[in-house]
């Protein structure tokens, strides 16, 4: 990594990743309370990986650029800006609706109405758990928008994202984290994308000097 | 004439089939199929030159890079670390490529495929107003590139709110669309 130059997400170092893990871990937990309570049964949590990845790694480690997924996306406002995508790989969508709606969700492209704002309303809990844990924690207002739901390959879900990220950095902070629930595997990749500025923000809010090279 | 091997600087087994990535360009001879994953708002072109049946294809992940909005208040942009994710610059190096494996500019064709917008609706930022998706804006790049470069435009498919996979045959030039639905067009 070199220092002193290019953007903050090139900056980032051990030290900084540690503290982000740990707003995670607090912000995943309340999150995965938070879908407990709405699926009405225990929801495990695996420990959440922070990673930073290049851009052009992204639809590799989320499962490669042509399978399908469920992505959620919603905009975060407030002290600290950016975005926020949720993405279930197809089988943990389906698994996760059947949890929900109490029917099995199809396995056609398309989803139907109901499972699909049955999804969005999961990304909304989560995203809001997750928000205000880390609010809370650093001390700042983060309120996360309306939920977007896209089904379709993985590269397309993600490059709108990367592309707003490409703007500023050739690298991206990645949560990725798995719910089990009865039995059934739940696995989920949590984008949590600040803004550049939002980013500094958070870290200077966490403590942690960001030493400048 | 091109010859065989000339333009290939690893005479190892030539790959059936070659994966371009996202701020990625590949450029091979025929007989290869050149392929893009997913893209949603990136924009995949390709330039083909009939002739020689040499093509390439590029996987544009932002519109034209902006020199101002890089640096800082009173310094020079530097030049992007990562040139070939703007539509403009990879063109240019894509052109620069094929025309140093001995196309010729004239001949050069372009297909272009993808700019969706993935979600039903993206939130725009109350300041900046009523902004076209960066899939509108990346097609537009690639779009008014190719025609300052002189490169005829020959077919599209772009838009709408799908994924598409791109397959480029570097022996016809044609170049496969298809989407996560099953849907497969030619172009």
């Amino acid at each position: 990594m070199t220092l002193g130059k290019g953007s903050i997400m090139e900056q980032l170092r051990e030290a900084h990743l540690d503290a982000l893990q740990e707003i995670c871990n607090i912000g995943m937990g309340h999150a995965a309370t938070a879908l407990s309570q709405l699926i009405g049964q225990t929801v495990n949590l695996k420990v959440p990986k922070v990673t930073l990845a290049n851009l052009d790694q992204v639809p590799d480690i989320i499962g490669g650029a042509e399978q399908v997924v469920v992505g959620i996306y919603m905009r975060v406002y407030g002290d600290v800006r950016g975005n926020i995508l949720l993405i279930f790989p197809r089988e943990s969508a389906q698994n996760l609706n059947a949890l929900l709606t109490g029917q099995p969700g199809s396995s056609d492209l398309i989803l139907s109405e109901m499972h699909a704002s049955a999804l969005k309303e999961v990304g909304n809990i989560l995203a809001g758990a997750y928000l205000s844990a880390m609010g809370s924690l650093l001390d700042l207002s983060l309120i996360p928008s309306v939920p977007s739901l896209a089904f379709d390959m993985a590269g397309a879900i993600v490059d709108y994202i990367l592309a707003e990220l490409g703007q500023e950095s050739d690298v991206t902070l990645v949560v990725e984290t798995e719910f089990f629930g009865r039995g059934t595997l739940i696995r989920g990749h949590f984008f949590l994308l600040p803004d550049p500025n939002s980013l500094k923000l958070i870290l200077e809010a966490s403590r942690v000097e960001s030493r400048r090279g | 004439m091109w010859k065989a091997g000339a333009a290939d600087p690893k005479p190892s087994m030539e790959p059936s089939s070659i994966k371009v990535r996202i701020a990625e360009f590949k450029v091979a001879p025929a007989p290869a199929l050149l392929k893009s994953y997913g893209l949603g708002s990136c924009v995949g072109v390709t330039l083909y030159d009939p002739q020689l049946r040499i093509g390439g294809l590029a996987h544009i992940l932002l519109p034209a890079w902006a020199k101002g909005k890089a640096a800082p208040a009173g310094h020079e942009a530097a030049p992007p670390k990562n040139p070939l994710k703007y539509a403009d610059l990879a063109l240019e190096a894509m052109r620069h490529d094929l025309l140093e494996q001995g196309c010729a500019g004239e001949r050069l064709e372009a297909k272009i495929a993808g700019g969706a917008n993935m979600f039903s609706f993206l939130f725009t930022e109350p300041a900046a107003g009523a902004k076209a998706g960066i899939g509108d804006r990346n097609v537009r790049a690639v779009r008014d590139k190719l025609k300052r470069m002189g490169i005829p435009l020959r077919a599209e498919d772009v838009g709408g709110d799908q994924g598409r996979t791109l397959e480029l045959d570097t022996s016809t030039g044609a170049l496969h669309v298809t989407t996560s639905r099953g849907d497969s067009r030619v172009l």
